[in-house]
Parts: structure tokens; C-alpha cells; sequence
């Protein structure tokens, strides 16, 4: 473990908290029923997912719907960027092979030419962005344990949103008491900045030790307040009339976008 | 109100935690629990809140046995402050910690807000409602905890050690916060001065067992038993 | 090894998420069967220790890239089949949702790919038998690096097939496998001496952990045969489309399910896995997914698998041994 790395685990933390607190703020986005939300990403993800791998133009109006909602729901654009930024890479090498392999050429409009793998290439890259800050607005918009609720209510196991909620809680335990072994140890070591080697093992065992301790403190503490394994409380989803009007009417722009090339038709109008 | 009639509790390593040990606490008593480090106190709560098993003897709230059938039952007639609040406050929000115990009892959620919202006045911590329970002070944190204890009214109250790592300003407000408390209150404190002005009557434990029992100002009193038990 | 929702087509998507999502459904029903709630806080712990240790990459040395370990296998040992199963279905929806690790679509993929071989396959076929009740920290971590190896490799060959099925690259079949077999040898390989250490620490300090886990019913292999079935559907007809460009990588792979496996009632997956192996060495030649040939194939190859592991499933029934109802691990 070095600096870096628990760096890495206050900035992972700091991950969760920011996405976290964006989730609780109070826009009428929020306010949206958990499992309309859900829905939602999946149609627009299996919309943006289902095009050709040449088809770049088709796309690109569906870029619409992140800077939409980011908009709306007080999400800030630098961070979805840097997160979906994140995912990039393995679909970039994937995507290489395209280039490589794929050089019958391709013409776009004013004459330019350019290679069908370059273009796939640019297509997959185009849908990796949209999917995944799809999803960076639903985490964005929806706290976690709204969205085990949410998930609840398309059949998802009492077990599974228990886990979810317990995994969560626990999450900050583990960090916090990483943060604190880090602090004590590096304090005592004369270089004073990360973990030696040799000494990851020792670490992360006294770790686990003592996080799975506190998590047996902390589960007692939330029997002795009535928490009962069984009955899990989740909020009380009810989606109204209007929000599965929209989700309707959105699911259908996206079939509608899916088979009819806006951009197209656009740059029709204007040549 | 609490009953506890020869009661035996074993650690799950195998070491007796309490040996035999038989106490009453009456209704609306405010009773101190002392005892030097590993006396018994911690265990003994833990006992009746069925958080450790029971080897022998029982245990009774407001009349009503303890067994591991109907540990909700009782654990809606008692609750406990734990000694370190980072154990007790898991929410994301201050106010979710302080609502969960009445969630989890079924409470409507309009109800729930206003309950929270009135015991929060009343415990002074309506300013840090959404704000993260881990980022708190320590006297933030026992405030908390304890009104995220009391809002599902319990008959009685175990609280470990509740003025711990506080300031003396703290100290005195929890101090004077547990003591204006309208339940049966037992509380395992090393603060001394806290049990003489709060808590009447007192019970020593020392090694698992009942030490001494009564007024809390005879027995602080006798230099000998204080010695004996490592109160002084 | 998780994929991004760039990487599958929806009918890919969808039929694994159909495929996880029945595997999470049965896993939560054996788990209610036998709960036991004081095991609730080691779920959690270890729900979030995966989580953690995932975040950490390590330097996979001569290949120039990094992994992670996936985890299956050791939550498996601490907490039994299901409930692993579950906790890692957890970590991987969250690291979709809030770390853009793995896509939402593609998330039934990635619960399959890095789930179901380590904790339905690896553990109980592998790490359990060998490492018995946990005592000997040899036999415990060689059996841990042998279970992470197997539940690796299987796991990274399915996201080729998954890829390559759902036509999104135009990576051949054999340059996508001989890049992401040996790199995920070699993690496989760290995972497990991981994964064996940790078994064995746990087992000294906390040995209640496994007091519980030891009186275990011989495993239930309906999962197994239910969800290989499925995916061989999904994946059986796109399958016959692909051109095993290297057909002894195939069967290679499809070796390792089939030829190690010494079970009781092996019969069931063996056979199945051997059919498997069958089909995938009459493969025509690599067309894209979309053209002319390629529906009289895949439909062709649906029936077929259909036919075969039906026929498998039979079998497997018939010499299934009637289970003790004794205690599940949870």
C-alpha cells in the first residue's frame, strides 16, 4: 500500500461520497421513482448499444439525454467526463483491432475518406460515452439504496438488497479503518510514506480482523434498534401515472431515434 | 423493570464474562453500573439486549422474559447507547440514523418525519440533520446517538460509559441531558462525579459478579470497597 | 475482465442478464432456506473487502498491462457458494454504477463471467474438495491457486466468446484469446497464492468462520446444468456461426471444463461439457455475425445445443445421487 494507494482509497472514498451526496440532493430528477430511473438507462443503453457499428450520425442525437439530465439533476459535466473517461481504455483496445483490420474505405461527407475500422472505432468509442455516463446520472440521481429498492421492485431478491445495504455500510467501516491502520503505521516507520511489502500480509489480515469486528459491533447495534434480517425496510416505491407516461414516451423516442437518423434528416434540411 | 436472576454469560472464545450475577432495577430507578476495566458492565448489556447468549440464569424486561424467540420485543422495550457512537451511527444522514429505529418498527413515513423531527428539537441536533453522523464531534455524535435511541420510547435505557472522550462542556451537557431523561436508566460510567449527582442508587460489579448494591453516595463513600473494586 | 456495455449486443446482454439474473434467483432461494443472520456482517465485511481489493491493480509483469483479482473463489471459501455468489453480484453493481467498471447491460455478463465459474464450479469441484475442512495450509493453497486458475480462465474465455458473439470488434477469435488467456493465467495464478493466504490467515484467527461450513450437502449441480444450458443457448448458436479460428484453443478450454473434473454425480457436467466439446469442433468458417449464412447456422446450432443438452440434462438426472438434506453453507 503506498500513499497512492490509500491516496487511491480516500479518493475512491471520496468517489463514493461525491456521487453519494449528489444523490441526495432534491431536484424534481430525484424525485422520480428509483425503478422508472432504472428503466429508463436500460432502454436508452439498449437503444444506443443496438445501432451499427457504422452507424456514428445515428447516434450522436443521444447525446441529448446525459447533458439533459446532467442539467437537470445539478450534475456536474467535469465529473461525468472524468468518469466515463474512465472506462475508455479496455474498449479502446478492443476497438484497435477494428482499425487494424477493418481498412476498406469509407466516405463521409465533403469527399473526406476515411477507414471503416476508423469509423467503427470512433462508433464504439461514441457509445461507451453514452452508456456509461447513462449510468453515472442514475448513481448521480438515485441514492444506492434507492436503486436496491428500485431493483426490488423488478424481482430482485430481499437477500440481494440486503447485501447491497450491507456491502454499502461497510464499505465506509473498511476504508475508514484502513485509513486509520495507514495513519498509525506510517507514523512508526522512519520513511513514513507506504507500506512496505513485506508487510502487506500483516496488513491486510489486521485489517479484515478488525473491520470484521466493528461490523459485527455495527450490526448488533442496528438489531438492537429493530432491524430485523427478514423484513428488510425498503421505502415505499410507488410510481405514479405520470412518471411511467414519460417513461413510455421516452422509450419510445429512443425507438424512434433508433430507426429514424435525426442527424440526417437535419443536415438534409440544411443541404 | 429489569430483572436478572442468577445470570452466567460466556465470550465465544470460552471465558466468563458474568458469574452468577442477580440484579434489580425498579421502575424509573437511574442506577450506575460500576466496576473497573472487564468487570462485567459492557458484557451484561450486551446480555440483555441478547446480543451475547445466555449460558445460565434469565433475564426479564417490564415482566417479560428474555429469550431468543422474542429478542423484538425486547429490544423494543430497551435500548442501549453504545460506548463508541461510530458503532452506533451507520446512516448516511443524521436524520436517517435518527428514523431508523422507527422504520424498522413500521412506522408511516409522515409519522416517522414529524417523530424525528420534534426529537431532534428536543436533543438540540435539528442543525445537523443532514449532515454525515461520522463527521461529527464526539459530543454531536453522543447527542445523536442517544435521541436516535430514545425516539422509539423505550421503558429503559442501558448506556455504556455515555460521557467518554467528551469535553467537560460536553460532559456536562449529556451529563445533564441523560439525567432529565423520563426512563429507567442504568448506566456504566467510570465518571464518578456523574453518578454521584445523577444516579441515586448504584450496583459495583467485579468480576462478573455483584459486588455491592445501594445509595450511590454510602457507597462511594467506603474507601475500602472503592479500593477493592478498583474505583479508586 | 469486466465489460463495457460498448462490447455486447443487446440479444448478448440480454440473454446473460436472463442467465445471471435465474443464477441470483436461485442462489437467494437456497440462501433463505438455511439463514442464518449472524452471518450477515461477514457478507457485508467481505462484500466490501472484495470491493476494495479489486480497486487495487496489480502489474502483470512481461505483458506490459494490469489486472485485478475477481474474488469469486474466496468468497466462496468464507461464505459458501450462494451467498459469494450474491455478494459479488453486489460488488460488481456497484462498481457499474459508481465507478463505471462493466456496463449495466453488459452487468449479467460480467455477474456470469466472474461469478459462476468461482464460485459454482471452481469451489465446489476444485478448492473444497481438496482443501477439505481448511487445516492444512498447503493443500489449501494449492487448491485456492488451481480453483482462481480455473475460474479465471473460464471466466476470460467468455468474454471473448461474448464479445465476438455480440459483433462489435473485429478482433479475431485468435488474437483475442491468446491475449487474454495467459494474462489471466498469470493473475489467475496470484489470485490463488492470494486467496490461499488469506483462507489459511482467517482459518487460524477466526476459525468460527468455517466451524459452520464444514458439514456441507454434496453440491447441487442443477444450477450448473440450468445456467449451462441457457448460455449455451445464447451463445450455442452464435457459437456454430464463429469459425473456431483456432480450434485447439476451443478445445483446449473446453478440455479443462470437461477432462478434470472427478465428481460423484460428474456425470451430468461431464457429459454436457464433453457435447459441448463435441459441437464446437465441426465449426464452419468465421462469417460477420450478419450475413446471408448465417441464420440457417445459428438456428441449426440452437437446435442442436438444444437436443444435446437436453439429452445431457436427462442423463445428469437420472445419475444424480439423492442429497442429504443436511446444512447448507450460507
Amino acid at each position: 500500500m503506498s500513499a497512492s494507494k490509500t491516496g487511491k482509497f480516500g479518493a475512491s472514498l471520496a468517489n463514493l461520497r461525491s456521487l453519494e451526496s449528489l444523490a441526495t440532493r432534491d431536484t424534481p430528477l430525484h424525485r422520480i421513482s428509483p425503478t422508472i430511473k432504472i428503466a429508463a438507462t436500460f432502454a436508452y443503453i439498449v437503444a444506443v448499444v443496438s445501432f451499427g457499428v457504422y452507424d456514428f450520425s445515428g447516434l450522436l442525437p443521444f447525446a441529448a439525454y446525459p447533458i439533459i439530465v446532467a442539467s437537470a439533476g445539478e450534475i456536474p459535466y467535469g465529473l461525468l467526463f472524468k468518469r466515463t473517461l474512465i472506462a475508455l481504455p479496455f474498449v479502446a483496445f478492443a476497438g484497435t483491432a477494428n482499425i487494424i483490420f477493418d481498412r476498406a474505405p469509407v466516405e463521409l461527407a465533403f469527399g473526406l475518406k476515411i477507414t471503416g475500422g476508423m469509423l467503427s472505432f470512433a462508433v464504439l468509442i461514441l457509445k461507451t460515452l453514452l452508456t456509461v455516463s447513462a449510468v453515472l446520472v442514475l448513481a448521480a440521481t438515485t441514492p444506492l439504496n434507492a436503486i436496491a429498492s428500485g431493483l426490488k421492485r423488478f424481482g430482485l431478491p430481499c437477500i440481494l438488497v440486503l447485501q447491497f445495504v450491507m456491502t454499502w455500510r461497510y464499505l465506509e467501516v473498511l476504508i475508514d479503518e484502513a485509513e486509520r491502520m495507514f495513519h498509525a503505521y506510517v507514523l512508526r516507520s522512519p520513511d513514513g510514506k507506504f507500506v512496505k511489502f513485506k508487510d502487506w500480509p500483516m496488513m491486510a489480515g489486521q485489517l479484515f480482523l478488525r473491520a470484521y469486528d466493528r461490523a459485527e459491533r455495527v450490526y448488533g447495534a442496528m438489531q438492537c434498534r429493530g432491524f430485523d434480517a427478514r423484513r428488510i425496510h425498503t421505502h415505499n416505491i410507488r410510481e405514479t401515472g405520470g412518471e411511467i407516461f414519460g417513461l413510455i414516451l421516452f422509450a419510445a423516442a429512443c425507438a424512434a431515434l433508433r430507426c429514424f437518423n435525426l442527424s440526417a434528416a437535419v443536415g438534409g434540411i440544411f443541404s | 423493570m429489569i430483572s436478572i436472576e442468577n445470570l452466567s454469560v460466556r465470550y465465544p472464545d470460552g471465558t466468563l464474562a458474568i458469574n452468577g450475577l442477580s440484579l434489580e432495577i425498579k421502575d424509573g430507578e437511574s442506577c450506575a453500573l460500576l466496576g473497573e476495566n472487564g468487570a462485567g458492565k459492557s458484557s451484561l448489556f450486551k446480555a440483555i439486549l441478547g446480543l451475547l447468549p445466555i449460558e445460565s440464569g434469565k433475564i426479564a424486561i417490564g415482566g417479560v422474559e428474555l429469550t431468543p424467540k422474542n429478542l423484538r420485543e425486547i429490544r423494543k422495550m430497551a435500548g442501549m447507547v453504545f460506548q463508541n457512537s461510530d458503532d452506533q451511527l451507520f446512516s448516511a444522514t443524521v436524520e436517517d440514523d435518527v428514523s431508523f429505529g422507527l422504520r424498522n418498527c413500521g412506522v408511516p413515513e409522515s409519522e416517522t418525519r414529524e417523530k424525528c423531527a420534534s426529537a431532534m428539537e428536543k436533543f438540540l441536533v435539528s442543525h445537523l440533520k443532514g449532515r454525515s453522523p461520522q463527521r461529527l464531534s464526539d459530543g454531536e455524535k453522543k447527542r445523536v446517538a442517544i435521541c436516535a435511541t430514545v425516539i422509539t420510547e423505550p421503558k429503559a435505557l442501558l448506556l455504556d460509559e455515555p460521557t467518554a472522550q467528551l469535553d467537560p462542556r460536553a460532559r456536562r451537557e449529556i451529563s445533564e441531558l441523560i439525567g432529565n431523561l423520563n426512563l429507567t436508566r442504568l448506566i456504566a460510567t467510570h465518571d464518578l462525579d456523574f453518578a454521584k449527582k445523577y444516579c441515586p442508587t448504584c450496583a459495583i460489579l467485579r468480576n462478573g459478579k455483584l459486588r455491592a448494591r445501594g445509595a450511590t453516595s454510602e457507597l462511594l463513600a467506603d474507601g475500602a470497597l472503592m479500593l477493592e473494586c478498583g474505583l479508586a | 475482465m469486466h465489460m463495457a456495455d460498448a462490447l455486447v449486443s443487446p440479444a448478448v446482454g440480454g440473454a446473460m442478464l436472463a442467465v445471471s439474473a435465474g443464477l441470483v434467483a436461485y442462489s437467494a432461494r437456497k440462501m433463505r432456506k438455511d439463514f442464518d443472520p449472524s452471518r450477515i456482517p461477514l457478507m457485508g465485511i467481505m462484500g466490501a473487502f472484495v470491493f476494495a481489493a479489486q480497486m487495487i491493480n496489480f502489474a502483470i509483469p512481461g505483458t506490459g498491462s494490469s489486472g485485478h483479482i475477481g474474488g469469486a473463489v474466496l468468497l466462496a471459501a468464507l461464505l459458501g457458494p450462494y451467498a459469494a455468489f450474491l455478494a459479488l453480484t453486489c460488488v460488481l453493481v456497484i462498481q457499474a454504477l459508481f465507478f463505471a467498471d462493466g456496463g449495466l447491460l453488459a452487468l449479467g455478463c460480467n455477474i456470469f463471467n466472474m461469478g459462476f465459474f468461482g464460485c459454482f464450479l471452481a469451489y465446489p469441484i476444485f478448492l473444497k474438495p481438496m482443501a477439505g475442512n481448511f487445516s492444512n495450509p498447503v493443500k489449501v493453497l494449492l487448491a485456492s491457486i488451481l480453483a482462481c486458475i480455473v475460474s479465471l480462465q473460464l471466466g476470460a474465455f467468455c468474454v471473448v466468446l461474448e464479445t465476438l458473439v455480440s459483433g462489435v470488434t473485429q478482433l479475431p477469435f485468435g488474437a483475442f484469446v491468446a491475449l487474454m488467456q495467459p494474462i489471466h493465467l498469470s493473475i489467475g495464478v496470484v489470485e490463488g497464492a492470494l486467496t490461499g493466504l488469506a483462507i489459511v490467515f482467517v482459518y487460524r484467527a477466526r476459525p468460527q468462520i468455517f466451524l459452520e461450513c464444514n458439514a456441507q450437502k454434496s453440491f447441487s449441480y442443477r444450477a450448473v446444468l440450468g445456467s449451462l444450458l441457457i448460455a449455451a443457448l445464447a451463445i450455442g448458436g452464435g457459437l456454430s456461426l464463429l469459425a473456431s479460428g483456432d480450434p485447439d484453443g476451443l478445445e483446449w478450454s473446453m478440455e479443462k471444463v470437461a477432462g478434470t473434473a472427478e465428481l460423484e454425480s460428474s456425470g451430468a457436467v461431464h457429459g454436457a461439457a464433453a457435447d459441448v466439446q463435441e459441437k464446437t469442433s465441426f465449426l464452419p468458417d468465421y462469417s460477420i455475425p450478419d450475413s446471408e449464412s448465417a441464420a440457417g447456422t445459428s438456428v441449426a446450432g440452437i437446435v442442436g445445443s438444444l437436443i444435446t443438452l437436453a439429452a445431457a440434462l436427462a442423463v445428469g438426472f437420472a445419475l444424480k445421487p439423492r442429497t442429504k438434506r443436511t446444512r447448507v453453507c450460507v
